[in-house]
């Protein structure tokens, strides 16, 4: 079953505040269980920039923080409203005994 | 702080150059903070992913100098695919040719696919060695020699190519043998020599094309081209792109009316179109991705 996708998980581990690489993955793999290598984790961030969910922030170029946006922060309500109906009408189904 | 082992550096030196301008610094500080034990895979992934989907930032004029670059690296490095595949397509279906260049279709679809190949590489040639004239000009002003040593060994494996052609050619033209003959064949045998600059000619292509595809894009993203002279030329590679497309449909269409006359030596020819085709989609879907960027008039004002 395919979990959350990198880039929910990334806007998500950001709503909590500017974050370098290294400390999202750290907060993913505490949060979600779920560990994102180096070519996941920067093919999101690239992809969230350039949609511009996400900013890099003055730093060291080995340790850029990057924060979440205004239209970020929008987008990743969204999708987790979204997320939240799709577990609450599953876990409602499963209640009044959808399962054999 | 952990040394990355020599694979992983290999991996994040295969990233595109604009990501592993942008993100590369961080990817390997990551790396080496958080070790880089079980990373091969997700980093392959990642290469595939960067190379196949680019992203270039936010829009300014890093984002379009990036964009633009990306394109016209991208065009070129398909000229350079489709001019090799293009030759060994010409030689599958010419020597000899198949019946169906014979026929009315064929010979039309042959006509359009051999038109656009030498307006496309004539044009191709003109567009790189104007930007080309531009960095060397460029180059002698701020006394920069960079760019051009960087470029300089594919420009001497161009020139050995070209003597050792002549060199061939001349002693082909001068030796009596007939059009359609061969070495050994017809009682002339040319000498060894020779057989032997042919074999070094064939297999010289092979660095010419690699040293062709990779040392002139590292010699424009070296030389600090503006922004205003890429998109000129990313502009202008529309005639190549357009020439590429025309070619890769001919051909494949040429190959699937051929399929239908059950011509001999179909599998090869097949895949030569193929590949063509495939540059051709791969070139175009580039220069299509490019076009906001291209709208922009100069990059100065994104920022």
């Amino acid at each position: 079953m395919a979990g959350v996708d990198p880039q929910t998980l990334i806007l998500s581990s950001l709503a909590a505040g500017p974050k370098h690489g290294y400390a999202i993955t750290q907060d993913i793999t505490e949060v979600a269980g779920v560990h994102l290598g180096p070519g996941t984790l920067y093919g999101a961030i690239a992809r969230l920039e350039d949609k511009g969910y996400i900013k890099a922030l003055p730093g060291d170029d080995r340790r850029r923080p990057y924060q979440l946006t205004a239209k970020g922060a929008e987008i990743l309500q969204g999708e987790l409203q979204r997320m939240k109906r799709v577990a609450n009408t599953g876990l409602g189904r499963l209640a009044t005994g959808g399962a054999m | 702080m952990n040394a990355l082992p020599r694979h992983t550096r290999a991996l994040l030196a295969a990233y595109p150059p604009s990501f592993k301008e942008r993100y590369g610094p961080e990817q390997r500080g990551l790396l080496e903070d958080a070790g880089s034990a079980g990373s091969s895979w997700d980093l392959s992934i990642g290469v595939v992913r960067a190379w196949l989907r680019p992203t270039f930032g936010q829009r300014g004029s890093t984002w379009q100098r990036n964009r633009l670059l990306a394109t016209a690296s991208t065009v070129w490095v398909m000229w350079i695919a489709a001019f090799f595949g293009g030759l060994t397509y010409s030689r599958l279906v010419n020597d000899p040719p198949v019946p169906a260049l014979k026929t009315g279709w064929g010979a039309t679809l042959n006509r359009i696919a051999t038109s656009a190949y030498l307006v496309g590489v004539v044009s191709t040639a003109l567009i790189v060695g104007a930007v080309f004239c531009y960095i060397v000009f460029r180059a002698w002003r701020t006394k920069t020699w960079q760019p051009i040593t960087i470029v300089l060994p594919f420009a001497l494996l161009v020139v050995w190519q070209l003597a050792t052609w002549g060199i061939l050619s001349h002693v082909r033209w001068s030796t009596p043998v007939t059009r359609h003959s061969h070495v050994g064949v017809n009682g002339v045998v040319l000498p060894a020599w020779f057989v032997v600059l042919i074999l070094l000619w064939v297999l010289m292509l092979i660095p010419i094309m690699m040293a062709g595809a990779v040392l002139p894009i590292r010699a424009l993203r070296a030389s600090a081209i503006p922004i205003a002279v890429i998109r000129v030329a990313t502009l202008a590679a529309v005639i190549p792109v357009t020439c590429l497309s025309l070619t890769g449909f001919a051909t494949v269409a040429f190959v699937v009316g051929e399929a239908a006359t059950n011509e001999v030596g179909l599998f090869l020819n097949a895949v030569a179109a193929g590949g063509l085709a495939v540059v051709a989609i791969v070139a175009a879907t580039s220069y299509l991705r490019a076009v906001p960027a291209l709208r922009t008039a100069s990059g100065a004002s994104l920022d």
